[in-house]
């Protein structure tokens, strides 16, 4: 699939909305959890508040702030026309003059800094949000973000080698994860979220927090590099020092449950199997009660930056799986003898089945304690 | 300058009270209140953002690592904080702030309306709130939070009223501003060296960016040419360009405190490297308690001609610089505004000549007895 397919597609939304122009809209607060339409669209991931405007006969014109940052949107951008403002909501009055509201549809405008969306608001009067049916139809991957999601899984598998190889007791969280996310930038990632704590007994996967690793540890971390805007995530979970054979043992039954979640997903086969296949393998090993919140919420998410779409791995998350979907599936499990363990692989929907993008899947790490 | 956002803040972001005691943090609470209270409020919402925090962090040390996150503060009450995250995640959210009381965030509009009951007076008629720090608020959840109190309070934005709180800044501020611009001088350092040992922008920047955190810096971000001569850009993809003139433009913060600064390296000798340099200085030497923005702006244009002006830069001369990266008084939008005694401001200057012949400078400087003291500013 390429880029234009998709602009066909969301084409076809617009028909169906009685839409002669579209409004995406992106603040630059880049996230993991949030969608960039604009980035879905055109490819230029923006460094300020951007809109791409798409007409119903598919031109689209990438109108982005800030002003001196043109050279590198020449770069990316796919879109048929390029403005580069520090004032993108007059550029975007300026592109839609000719167009009556009801016939303009929007998506994210509600994810812009509020004054910036209250101004789009009031300058497209009668224009209604369109983010559902939007990234409805636009949830498949291109073969290039699907190229882009392989090297940034890559650059991930990497990052959790230089864990293995340079983790060790004794150093506080945050400058191994420091350490860990300037490696994998240095072979090519462009962002990074990077969730890696350690306890003894951990509750949770959370931000790092300066304190020391230390013998007993167990860590946990959600490495999640993008390149060229594509995000990945591989989780993983590391001993500090030689793990208990309960903590080995826990740990392959969550990878066991990670399988199945993982065996479950195919086209046409909503995304909640996956999580039910994995609630399956450790509800019979009696943690029934460890497969709802508080626990967990989710077994795994999509993985923008442009679009979360499937979602999240969920039971109550409806979707239908569709071909090069791409998301992240993880029990991220806590068991009450060992607490939270990571185990997560990236995965993308083919035509009749699924494929691992990473190389080798997850495995308790040791490092020295 | 904008910087590239990260999806993710993994620096040592947790609350060190060595660094900031509990006592200063009580005094701007004190201050706080007092203007909430003289402005008829009976409490304020402080929001901060992973992107954009100041508010939030001057009276908290709060810095949201995944989202928005909101302190509700009311006199004579505790400080709460909502922050994102699960219960579980509340573990490390406590490590970041001096405050006791945070829950994680699930409806922040009813979380809010719920607090407006607790604060507000019964038969008061609909409670008055100030909002603080609501600019980088997505609308959604603005949307959210004006919706459920909406029959319960009218909330005002206090930005230009406490905003004021944070422009001359205390001794203990300078202080960690002095240690921020310390990293940002080894940032910058690192990125002389690296591109003089023959590194592409990339490493370059990587390079600046592992020196800056080695200072305790809890950011560092980079922006560096994309061609030469080029503006400071994102760096995307693996491309290793090595670019001569390269123009970056280096954040880093310590402390919660930020410091940032062009660096123009290589290039021709004179021109537009030149030029600039010649233009920071003067703005520099004008720096001083009641000199306004224009007087700034002018001091460098007399040195830049026959320059354009570089198109990175607004029209204005730069802003004030703390705990955001672009305090009020932003001499971009308010030219009229002036120097004071107390405050620290980024500087900024540049020139685009011929081709590749463009080049950006800066300073922060610290004003105090009426002069201007650098803290930082860009080498040449």
């Amino acid at each position: 699939m390429q880029l234009s397919d998709r602009i066909q597609s969301v084409r076809r939304v617009m028909e169906r909305e009685k839409l002669d122009a579209l409004v995406a809209a992106a603040s630059a607060a880049h996230s993991v959890g949030r969608n960039d339409p604009v980035f879905h669209l055109s490819g230029h991931r923006p460094l300020g508040p951007s809109l791409l405007v798409l007409r119903a006969d598919g031109t689209s014109r990438l109108i982005l702030s800030p002003a001196h940052d043109a050279e590198r949107a020449a770069e990316r951008s796919r879109a048929t026309e390029l403005v580069a403002t520090d004032d993108p909501v007059r550029e975007m009055q300026a592109a839609l003059k000719d167009v009556r509201g009801d016939a303009i549809g929007t998506v994210n405008v509600a994810g812009m800094p509020h004054a910036m969306a209250a101004r789009i608001d009031r300058a497209l009067p009668g224009a209604r949000a369109v983010d559902q049916p939007f990234h409805a139809a636009t949830a498949a991957k291109t073969d290039e973000e699907i190229e882009n999601a392989r090297k940034a899984t890559w650059i991930a598998e990497r990052g959790y080698q230089r864990l293995l190889e340079n983790g060790r007791a004794g150093i506080p969280e945050c400058d191994l994860a420091l350490d860990l996310r300037f490696y994998m930038e240095g072979v090519g990632a462009d962002d990074n979220f990077l969730m890696f704590n350690a306890s003894p007994h951990n509750h949770a996967v959370q931000p790092s927090s300066t304190r020391t690793i230390a013998k007993g540890d167990i860590i946990l971390a959600e490495i999640t590099p993008s390149y060229r805007g594509q995000f990945t995530q591989i989780c993983r979970t590391v001993s500090v020092g030689t793990p208990s054979n309960t903590l080995s043992d826990k740990y392959a039954l969550v990878v066991s449950a990670m399988k199945e979640g993982i065996a479950a997903v195919k086209p046409g086969a909503p995304i909640g199997d996956a999580c039910a296949g994995i609630d399956k393998v450790l509800s019979a090993e009696g943690y029934a009660q460890y497969c709802k919140p508080p626990y967990i919420r989710r077994r795994g998410h999509g993985l923008g930056f442009g679009s979360m779409v499937p979602g999240d791995v969920a039971t109550d998350n409806p979707i239908v799986l569709e071909p090069n979907m791409f998301f992240v599936v993880h029990p991220n499990q806590y068991i009450p003898e060992t607490g939270y363990l990571l185990c997560g692989e990236p995965v993308r929907v083919t035509s009749t089945g699924v494929e691992v993008i990473s190389q080798k899947m997850a495995e308790l790490g040791v490092i020295p304690a | 300058m904008h910087t590239m956002n990260t999806a993710l803040l993994v620096g040592p972001y947790d609350w060190d009270e060595a660094l900031i005691p509990r006592a200063e943090f009580e005094g701007r609470i004190a201050a706080a209140t007092r203007m909430v209270t003289q402005r008829g409020h009976v409490g304020l919402i402080v929001h901060g953002a992973a992107e954009e925090n100041g508010a939030l962090a001057y009276l908290t040390g709060f810095t949201p690592k995944l989202g928005s996150g909101f302190a509700l503060v009311a006199p004579g009450k505790p400080i709460r904080i909502i922050c994102p995250g699960s219960s579980h995640m509340m573990e490390s959210a406590k490590r970041l702030t001096w405050v006791e009381d945070l829950k994680p965030l699930r409806d922040i509009g009813k979380d809010i309306a719920s607090w407006v009951g607790e604060i507000a007076t019964p038969g008061n008629g609909p409670a008055s709130i100030g909002i603080w720090g609501a600019a980088s608020l997505a609308g959604g959840l603005h949307g959210r939070i004006m919706g459920a109190v909406k029959d319960v309070a009218r909330v005002e934005d206090a930005d230009i009223a406490l905003d004021s709180l944070r422009r001359r800044k205390s001794p203990r501020e300078r202080e960690l501003m002095l240690r921020a611009a310390r990293a940002l001088a080894a940032a910058a350092d690192a990125l002389a060296k690296a591109k003089r040992d023959g590194a592409g922008a990339r490493s370059a920047a990587i390079a600046a960016q592992r020196s800056a955190y080695a200072l305790g810096a809890q950011d560092a971000r980079v922006l560096a040419s994309g061609s030469n001569g080029g503006a400071p850009l994102p760096l995307d993809g693996i491309e290793d360009r090595k670019l001569d003139p390269l123009l970056a433009y280096v954040t880093v913060r310590f402390a919660g405190y930020w410091a940032d600064g062009f660096v123009t390296l290589g290039g021709a000798p004179g021109g537009a490297m030149a030029r600039t340099n010649d233009a920071l200085r003067a703005v520099i030497a004008a720096a001083r308690p009641g000199v306004s923005g224009n007087d700034l702006a002018a001091a460098a244009q007399g040195k830049l001609g026959p320059y354009r002006r570089h198109k990175a830069l607004p029209a204005g001369i730069g802003s004030s610089i703390g705990l955001s990266l672009k305090e009020s008084p932003d001499f971009n939008e308010d030219r009229e505004a002036r120097l004071e005694d107390g405050g620290v401001y980024s500087l900024q200057v540049g020139a685009s000549g011929e081709g590749t012949d463009n080049a950006l400078a800066s300073a922060v400087i610290a004003i105090e007895n009426g002069a201007a003291q650098a803290l930082w500013r860009s080498p040449g």
